[in-house]
C-alpha cells in the first residue's frame, strides 16, 4: 500500500520517525515544511515540501489545490498525519477521495485537544490520541493505543 | 556540556536563550545553545541557528545535560537518551507559540518526574533545575504497543486497497482526459442545482415521462448486455412475481426484456412462459434452453395468446420512449403487469440530476413512477425490493 506521512517540521516529524517502522514493506512518502532536516528526510522516503502555510490564511487556502494535485499525482490509499494545520487539506480530500486516514494527536497533547485535532475530528476514519486523559476531551471516536515513548 | 535547544519552530524563543547565556556566564561547563530564529545573539555560550537531526542526537548525546522547550522532538530524542532534562514551555504571552499548549507536555513530564518544569527563566532557577534533574532517573520504557497498534490497523485496511486506488486511477484517467472543462465544473453543479431549484427537485413535469423537468435523461441508448448474468440482478423482482401469481392462480406468463432467461426459468419452470427479446439475445436463449418459448421483441406486434402475468423486470428504463411499452402492454391480452425500475430517490445524488448509470436513459422516484403509470394502468401493488429498485403491479384501467 501506499502511505502519505503528513506533518510539519519539527515535533510532528520527529513523532512520525517514531512510528515509522510500522509502515515497514509499503510505500512510503512524506509531506511536511521546509526545514533544516530536508535532506535527511529525502534519504528515507521521497519527499514533498511547502513553505510554513500556518500563519496566514490566504496561503493556508491555496495549499488545498497542491494537496490536491499532489493526492492525485501520487494516490496513496492511507494518510496519516501526527498533527498540524497541515494535515487538514490532506483529510478533507482524503475524505473526497475515499481514502482512510489516521490522524494520530499530537504527544504534546495531554489534557487538551490542537485546534487541527478539532477540526480534522470529523474528516477521519481513525482519530488517535496519545494520552489516556486526553480520551475525555474528545468524543467516542478517539482511541488510545499508547504513545511514541 | 549543556546543551539547550528551542527546536525549529519559526517564532523566537529569546527568553531561554538570554537565561542560558546568562547561565554560561556563572557555570565553568561550556553550554551550547541552538537558538532557532531568534534576534538575541549569545555572549558567552557557543551557538548556532539549525542542525539536522542526526547532529542533534550527537549534540543530545554528548550533552551532561540537555535544556529544551516543552516540544516533543527534543524531549523524545533527549528521553531515549536518558540524559538529564529540564523543559520549559513557549508561551503565547512573550510571542513565542500561537498556544500555551507547551505547558500540558511540560507538567505532565515534570509529575512524572522525568524531566524538570522551569517557567522562570533565569540563570539561577536554571540551574537550581539543572540540580534537581540530577538526581532524577531519567527512565522511560520504549513500548512499541502504538507502533503494533498502526501496523494492526494498516493490515485491516490493505483488502481495500485495490478498491481505492481503482477508484483513484478512473477518476485520474477521466481528469486527465476531460482536464480543459475542469474549471466549468463549478458551473456546471450551479447550473444544475438552479435548474432543479426553477423546475423543483421532483415531480413538476412537462409531460417528460412523468420526470421533473430539471432531470437530463441520456439522449442515446446503450444497449444491456444480461447474457452473462443469472441471478444478480432483480431477484426479488420474479421472487415478487411467483409470489403474486401464487396468491391470485395466474397461469402464463410473459417476460418482456428476458435478458439471460436465468431467472425467468429459475422461478416459473412449472409454467407456461414466452420470453421477449432483441434479435442477438434471442439466438443466445433459443440455442441454451430450446424447450422454452421465445420470441422477437416488436412493439409493434404484440404476441398471441392470453397470459395472466406480464414481467417487465428493469425494462423500462432502458428505453428512449417508454410510452411505446406502455402501448405494446396494452394491446398485449394479459390479467396483471408487473414493472420494476431503479428508485431515482434512493440512488444517491450522483443520480439526481441525470442517470447514474450509462445504460439508464432515466430513472423515476417513486411518486413519479405512479404518476406516469396511473395515466393508463390502475395500480394494485406497489413496493420497494432490494437497495434501490422499486416494483408496481397493474391492471389495465377500465
Amino acid at each position: 500500500m501506499k502511505i502519505a506521512l503528513v506533518c510539519t517540521q519539527g515535533g510532528h516529524l520527529t513523532e512520525t520517525l517514531q512510528v515509522l517502522d510500522a509502515f515497514e514493506g509499503h510505500d512510503v512518502f512524506f509531506v511536511t515544511h521546509f526545514s533544516p532536516r530536508d535532506e535527511e528526510l529525502r534519504r528515507i522516503a521521497p519527499s514533498y515540501f511547502c513553505a510554513n502555510i500556518g500563519e496566514r490564511p490566504l496561503v493556508f487556502l491555496r495549499t488545498f489545490g497542491w494537496a490536491l494535485r499532489l493526492l492525485l499525482r501520487e494516490r496513496p490509499q492511507v494518510i496519516f498525519s501526527t498533527g498540524s494545520e497541515i494535515a487538514l487539506p490532506f483529510f478533507l480530500w482524503g475524505k473526497v477521495l475515499g481514502m482512510k486516514t489516521i490522524f494520530l494527536e499530537s504527544w504534546c497533547r495531554v489534557y487538551s485537544l490542537s485546534r487541527t485535532g478539532r477540526l480534522a475530528y470529523p474528516l477521519v476514519d481513525e482519530f488517535w490520541v496519545q494520552w489516556p486523559q486526553l480520551l475525555e476531551a474528545c468524543g467516542t471516536k478517539a482511541k488510545y493505543h499508547g504513545g511514541v515513548i | 556540556m549543556i546543551f539547550v535547544t528551542v527546536g525549529t519552530h519559526h517564532q523566537g524563543f529569546d527568553r531561554l536563550a538570554q537565561a542560558a547565556d546568562e547561565l554560561a556566564g556563572v557555570m565553568d561547563e561550556q553550554v551550547v545553545i541552538q537558538r532557532g530564529v531568534m534576534a538575541f545573539v549569545p555572549q558567552n555560550a557557543r551557538y548556532f541557528d539549525f542542525c539536522t537531526m542526526q547532529e542533534m542526537a550527537d549534540w543530545i548525546s554528548q550533552a551532561r545535560i540537555v535544556i529544551a522547550q516543552a516540544g516533543a522532538g527534543t524531549i523524545i530524542t533527549a528521553l531515549q537518551q536518558g540524559k538529564p532534562l529540564v523543559v520549559t514551555p513557549r508561551l503565547k504571552a512573550y510571542g513565542e507559540n500561537y498556544t500555551d499548549h507547551q505547558i500540558e507536555l511540560a507538567t505532565e513530564l515534570d509529575r512524572q518526574g522525568r524531566a524538570v518544569l522551569v517557567m522562570e527563566l533565569t540563570a539561577a532557577f536554571l540551574q537550581e533545575a539543572i540540580q534537581r534533574s540530577l538526581n532524577m532517573q531519567a527512565e522511560f520504557d520504549q513500548s512499541d504497543a502504538l507502533v503494533q497498534a498502526l501496523r494492526q490497523q494498516i493490515g485491516d485496511w490493505q483488502p481495500l486497497a485495490g478498491k481505492i486506488s481503482g477508484r483513484l486511477e478512473k477518476l485520474n484517467r477521466r481528469l486527465n482526459k476531460h482536464h480543459l472543462l475542469l474549471p466549468l465544473v463549478p458551473f456546471f453543479a450551479v447550473a444544475a442545482y438552479l435548474r432543479a431549484l426553477y423546475y423543483g427537485f421532483q415531480g413538476k413535469t412537462k409531460d417528460d415521462y412523468s420526470i421533473t423537468t430539471a432531470y437530463l435523461p441520456h439522449r442515446k441508448v446503450v444497449p444491456f448486455d444480461d447474457r452473462s448474468n443469472t441471478d444478480f440482478f432483480q431477484n426479488e423482482v420474479y421472487q415478487t412475481a411467483r409470489r403474486f401469481a401464487d396468491e391470485r392462480g395466474l397461469h402464463g406468463i410473459l417476460d418482456v426484456g428476458c435478458g439471460s432467461g436465468y431467472k425467468l426459468i429459475k422461478y416459473f419452470v412449472d409454467e407456461e412462459t414466452l420470453g421477449l427479446e432483441l434479435p442477438d439475445p434471442l439466438a443466445f436463449l433459443q440455442e441454451k434452453y430450446p424447450d422454452r418459448a421465445w420470441a422477437l421483441s416488436d412493439f409493434a406486434n404484440p404476441p398471441q395468446g392470453r397470459f395472466g402475468l406480464t414481467i417487465c423486470s428493469d425494462v423500462i428504463e432502458h428505453l428512449l420512449d417508454p410510452d411505446a411499452l406502455l402501448e405494446f402492454l396494452m394491446r398485449v391480452d394479459c390479467d396483471y403487469f408487473l414493472l420494476s425500475t431503479p428508485e431515482r430517490g434512493r440512488l444517491g445524488l450522483s443520480a439526481r440530476f441525470r442517470p447514474r448509470s450509462r445504460w439508464h436513459v432515466r430513472e423515476w422516484t417513486q411518486e413519479e413512477f405512479l404518476t406516469y403509470m396511473s395515466q393508463r394502468f390502475e395500480v394494485i401493488e406497489f413496493g420497494v425490493l432490494g437497495h434501490h429498485d422499486q416494483y408496481v403491479i397493474m391492471r389495465k384501467a377500465e
